[in-house]
């Protein structure tokens, strides 16, 4: 974790805005590729997003074929910064973007300048994502203290070294949940349960295996909490089955004695930086409408990792960040552009593609997330391409790559859309 | 099948995360047969799990530093399961100070084990 530079230009080629793995891998790859004149905006004291708190093994199988922790994949991306010398400002916050005659107007605010603006000729977004609160899934009860974000309580244990409970209810079986479900165990606590309304896991099945089996912490499937009980501190909350659709089974509830409820119940990009510029978001993933050069609708403006489309692992994350800085400098350098006139749209059980605008001028690598667990299904684009999969699940993306004369083959028409569907075979 | 055992286990290798049923000799223990595994790294996860299970152990450490409060650390190799948490009950009660780097060892033989334990960050001040 190293100390950022306060002294700084008015005017980059390029502003990063959020130092998580997202806008480190933008940096160094924009410094890769001779984009010299780079500035990485933080709000946080330190690099890494959020890092520097998952302090569990499980990141960088993919491109370092290592296990890692997260606080080591970060620091080799934190030394590549220092190494190559980009201007780093920790904590300071961007608070809104202009795009004034193709040139961009940052504001952000620290200590040291108070509001300052930075004029960038380009600017990429890395702000990751925020967790999904109680309010946001509507668990009606008394309003107690004791109810915490899986990330806001992975801080206050792995960071600053207090426990917020010792009686642990979890709500969500997404893997942020089991391996929190587990760091508390390990902390001394009695976790009760995980508690999941859908009839299956998101997480991985490795993580249920050494998260949870591993410790004999009970899996709850369509289970959800109905309520919470206490006057001050949370005491206990109530759960019940649920039915086919999601629905609490009546008399099916049972009260749960703890003193904190851990909720891991989904993340959404962080996007109120992109909305003070006009960006267009896609309402399925609630990121911006991208196209293949990762840029947003504001031109000039590209946006990579947790803040595009919600990912399941850093590796992924890496690879973003790394394209968008490429499609930042084929901006940078006026290649003319090809317009994103191809329009893909998700159809039958995929819940979300990215990019949602391509130019059928390039090879595309498609962002896919089904909407639900199918066996021996196909993922298809249009009616003539298919790929074939044993398995697939909303908790673990996929990855397609379709060549531009396939492209071209499928939005050959008038219409221009190319559409993305699932079957069963 | 009366002089063998047929276990269910999931290997935790990779994310693809395979259900593997794994035969063993009911007098020695030994590995007989496994199936369902997707690839060979399987069939050593199976018998290390039978005779040994182990695992990456992380937590976090106090440091006596002037930014923050814990150092997260881990295992450099896996450890055994049913020695996780005394290691972890000894890491509870070390201090550290700074500076730390990444990779530098911060214990060793911890209730027995022979991997070391490492800090995962660096922390200079
Ligand atoms: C509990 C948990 C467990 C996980 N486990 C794994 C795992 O085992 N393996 C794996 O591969 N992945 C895992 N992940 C996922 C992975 O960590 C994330 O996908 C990745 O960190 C996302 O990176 P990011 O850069 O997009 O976002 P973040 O890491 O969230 O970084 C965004 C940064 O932007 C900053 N920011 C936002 N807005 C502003 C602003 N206006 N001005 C300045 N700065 C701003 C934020 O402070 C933050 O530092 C896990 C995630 C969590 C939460
Ligand atoms: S058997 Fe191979 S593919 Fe299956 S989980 Fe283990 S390492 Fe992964």
């Amino acid at each position: 974790m190293q100390q950022g530079k306060n002294n700084y230009k008015k005017k980059y080629d390029l502003a990063i805005i959020g130092g998580g793995p997202a806008g480190m891998a933008a940096a160094v790859r924009a410094h890769e590729l001779g984009i010299i004149n780079v500035l990485l905006i933080e709000r946080d004291k330190y690099l890494g997003g959020i890092l520097p708190q998952c302090i569990h093994a499980g990141f960088g199988l993919k491109i370092f074929n290592r296990e890692l922790t997260g606080p080591e994949y970060s620091s080799i991306f934190e030394e590549k910064i220092v190494q190559s010398g980009i201007d780093t400002m920790l904590d300071t916050m961007a608070l809104n973007i202009k795009s004034e005659n193709g040139l961009k107007i940052v504001t952000a605010a620290n200590s040291s300048f108070g509001y300052f603006d930075i004029e960038a000729k380009s600017v990429i977004l890395a702000l990751g994502c925020r967790e999904r609160t109680r309010g946001q899934i509507n668990i009606p009860g008394s309003r107690p203290s004791g109810v915490y974000t899986a990330g806001v309580i992975q801080r206050m244990v792995n960071i600053e070294g207090y426990l917020p409970g010792k009686k642990v209810v979890v709500l969500g079986s997404g893997d942020i949940g089991l391996i929190m479900a587990r760091r508390m165990h390990l902390e001394g606590c009695a976790v009760k349960g995980v508690f999941e309304i859908n009839p299956f896991s998101t997480g991985l099945l490795r993580n249920i295996a050494q998260c949870l089996d591993d410790f004999n912490i009970p899996l709850y499937l369509s289970h959800t909490v109905t309520g919470i009980i206490g006057k001050k501190r949370i005491e206990a909350v109530k759960v019940s089955k649920v039915d086919e659709k999601l629905k609490p089974v009546k008399g099916s509830d049972r009260i749960i004695e703890c003193d904190t409820l851990l909720l891991s119940v989904g993340l959404i990009p962080e996007n109120e930086l992109s909305l003070t510029c006009g960006i267009l978001l896609d309402n399925k993933t609630l990121g911006p409408v991208v196209d293949e050069n990762c840029q947003t609708s504001v031109k000039g403006i590209f946006s990579c990792g947790n803040s595009l489309f919600v990912n399941d692992i850093v590796d992924n994350v890496t690879q973003a960040g790394q394209a968008a800085a490429e499609g930042c400098l084929a901006y940078l350098n006026e290649k003319p552009y090809e317009e994103p006139s191809i329009e893909v749209q998700a159809g039958e059980g995929i819940l979300y593609a990215v990019p949602q605008k391509i130019s059928g001028f390039k090879d595309v690598t498609f962002s896919i997330r089904v909407s639900r667990p199918m066996k021996n299904a196909y993922i298809a684009f249009g009616d003539f391409f298919k790929k074939k999969f044993k398995f697939l699940t909303p908790g673990e993306m996929v990855f397609i790559k379709i060549k531009k004369d396939i492209i071209n083959g499928l939005a050959g028409g008038k219409t221009r859309v190319i559409k993305i569907y699932t079957g069963s075979k | 099948m009366k002089d063998k055992n047929k276990i269910k286990i999931r290997c935790i290798t990779c994310p693809v995360g395979c259900s593997m049923e794994v035969i063993t000799d009911k007098l020695n223990g030994t590995v007989l047969d496994v199936k369902g595994n997707e690839c060979a790294k399987g069939i050593k996860f199976a018998k290390e799990e039978i005779s040994n299970p182990v695992r990456i152990l992380t937590t976090t450490v106090k440091i006596d530093s002037v930014k923050l409060c814990r150092l997260a650390v881990r295992s450099l190799e896996p450890v055994p399961k049913d020695i996780v948490k005394d290691i972890i009950s000894e890491l509870r009660k070390m201090k550290i100070c700074p500076p730390v780097k990444a990779g530098q060892v911060i214990g060793q033989n911890l209730s027995g084990s022979k991997s070391k334990i490492i800090a995962s960050a660096t922390i200079s001040q």
